[in-house]
């Protein structure tokens, strides 16, 4: 069995061609590939994060497809309909696949579209299937969804409720460029060099592969026992937290952690990486109450503070 | 895998031997010193047995209680979390376990037993041991008691702590302390009473002895009652008067005793 680092290290290194930084953002989708799972993509304006979806979908050899969201948009712009077609005179109807039948799907600002829509792009993520009158179109895998929120201009938007959100495996806070990267990205976009063909390193069937890979990733017992006291803690602390997170978020963090792992080229999860993974997996499984608001607290923060407890 | 199996094995044993022996050790200490402190009472040497087997008994089952592989990766940093991870799915069979199992026995080379054991803290217990056995073979030979415990528990108020002639000015009751004499009577000192030495005299009384009962003589012969209260078996109930048959030489002999003991 081989290590399986250098294909991510060699992913990072194309993708570097187009993307500059966002390393964690790279591997946070990654991570959520490997898991066979979505992940939302919470940041501001311009930061790349189309950028990224596309350029990691053509490096992985997959189809794309984007969907900006908003209020008008129709369940059936988002899962085909049928139309009519004329042929030798004859007409019949014929089923137009809409955008999700692609293997990335970047659903941008789903917060826009109105709840019906979103019930509609979820239930492909769930079943990885859609239902458009009688007939049920099994999707291709893989299958993700990555989907965007913009973390201002909320109004006029339909905020995931807590239950779908849940169904993301990783909430992915997307940061702002650090000077020297900045500086590169005007280096880069403004003075006309022409970017380079990228290169595609895994095919769908390896893609596929890892994903079984990574579910074979051995996990300590003691470790196991970590997740759940991490989780059963976001539960019982009535200080800072109104809701904690339900067992998916159990499983959600095992599994994320077990793809840290093989990413990083190790056979076995750590305790780093069920550290590293707590952020991205609870920041949107858990409610903070009134008096955490209050301080000024995010959700970030309150994590912190369980993984101190429970340490 | 088979031979992962075995290797885990080993470690436990190995580690668990090396456990044991320490606390074997340490329970031989505890005995030479509680049995040398026991020598200086009068309390039996074989109760040294009760701590020492009591701590062989809970310090064996905490050592044996203990997780081995968390003891190796705690001493070969680049074990951490690998070795209880491989060790806690050896049931299971995949590629990505055999080759987590096969690092682990590639690292485990550079695992030493040695590196468990203490040997200078062996060393000096083993050397404390043998010179605690020789200060208690030396000790046994002068029978030496400093401590009586069970006469301090029978006469509690009247106890005192006596070494040699020091601390006894005042007197009193001493029990059992011999300052190190060989004299088996004690010291002079110590048959003082108050300030004053006791002089005993006891003079000697012109009396002759003129009964002397035969020895040869059969038991039945003998008289349950002396003659000279022979009536006293007459008189049994009364009234009657009692008269008693000592003969006159007798008398001068007891008129005699308390008339010197009058005069003095």
């Amino acid at each position: 069995m081989k290590n399986y680092k250098p294909i991510f290290d060699a992913i990072y290194k194309e993708a570097s061609k187009v993307i500059v930084g966002q390393k964690e953002l790279i591997e946070q989708i990654m991570i959520a590939m490997l898991c066979d799972n979505n992940a939302l993509l919470e940041g501001y304006p311009g930061l790349a994060k189309t950028l990224t979806v596309r350029t990691l979908a053509s490096l992985l050899d997959l189809n794309f497809s984007r969907i900006q969201n908003t209020p008008d948009l129709m369940p059936s712009d988002i899962t085909g309909t049928y139309i009519i077609e004329e042929v030798s005179g004859k007409r019949t109807f014929k089923f137009q696949p809409g955008p999700i039948f692609a293997n990335i799907v970047l659903a941008d600002e789903i917060n826009r579209a109105t709840p019906k829509t979103q019930s509609a792009l979820l239930e492909a993520m769930q079943e990885k299937q859609v239902t458009v009158g009688n007939e049920t179109f099994v999707l291709d895998l893989p299958f993700f969804v990555l989907a965007t929120q913009n973390p201002i201009e909320q109004e006029g938007t339909y905020p995931l409720p807590e239950a779908q959100a849940d169904r993301f495996l990783l909430k992915i806070k997307v940061d702002y460029p650090s000077p020297e990267e900045e500086e590169e990205i005007i280096n880069k976009y403004t003075t006309g060099i022409k970017i380079p063909t990228l290169k595609k390193i895994l095919t769908k069937k390896q893609l596929l592969h890892l994903q079984t890979i990574t579910k074979q990733v051995p996990i300590a017992r003691d470790i196991k026992r970590y997740v759940v006291k991490i989780i059963t803690a976001t539960r019982k602390d009535k200080d800072l937290l109104q809701y904690g997170a339900s067992p998916r978020a159990s499983i959600g963090l095992v599994l994320a952690s077990k793809a840290r792992a093989l990413i990083n080229g190790r056979t076995y999860v750590s305790k780093k990486d069920i550290e590293a993974m707590a952020y991205p997996v609870l920041r949107h499984r858990i409610i903070l109450n009134f008096e955490a608001e209050r301080k000024g607290m995010t959700t970030d923060d309150a994590i912190t503070h369980i993984l101190d407890k429970v340490k | 895998m088979e031979y992962f199996k075995n290797r885990l094995k080993d470690i436990n044993q190995v580690l668990n031997d090396i456990l044991v022996f320490e606390v074997i050790l340490n329970s031989i200490l505890i005995y030479l010193v509680v049995y040398l402190i026991l020598m200086f009472t009068d309390i039996s040497s074989l109760y040294a047995l009760v701590p020492s087997l009591a701590y062989l008994l809970y310090a064996t089952y905490q050592q044996l209680k203990k997780n081995k592989l968390i003891m190796v990766e705690k001493r070969y940093k680049f074990l951490n979390e690998k070795l209880r991870t491989a060790a806690d799915n050896i049931h299971i069979n995949n590629p990505i376990v055999k080759q987590l199992q096969l690092e682990v026995l590639n690292d485990l080379k550079k695992v030493y037993a040695s590196t468990f054991m203490k040997p200078k803290q062996s060393s000096f217990k083993i050397f404390f041991a043998v010179v605690l056995s020789f200060v208690i073979i030396l000790l046994a030979a002068h029978n030496i008691e400093f401590i009586n415990i069970k006469g301090a528990l029978k006469t509690p108020a009247q106890f005192r702590f006596g070494f040699g002639g020091v601390g006894n000015e005042s007197g009193g009751n001493v029990a059992g302390v011999n300052g190190g004499n060989n004299n088996i009577y004690g010291q002079e000192s110590i048959a003082q009473a108050g300030e004053e030495e006791l002089q005993l005299n006891v003079p000697s009384f012109g009396f002759e002895i003129t009964n002397i009962r035969d020895e040869n003589k059969p038991e039945e012969e003998f008289e349950e009652f002396p003659s000279e209260i022979t009536k006293l078996k007459e008189c049994v109930e009364p009234p009657c008067v009692l008269e008693d048959n000592i003969p006159v030489e007798r008398h001068e002999l007891v008129k005699n005793y308390f008339l010197i003991l009058a005069q003095k």
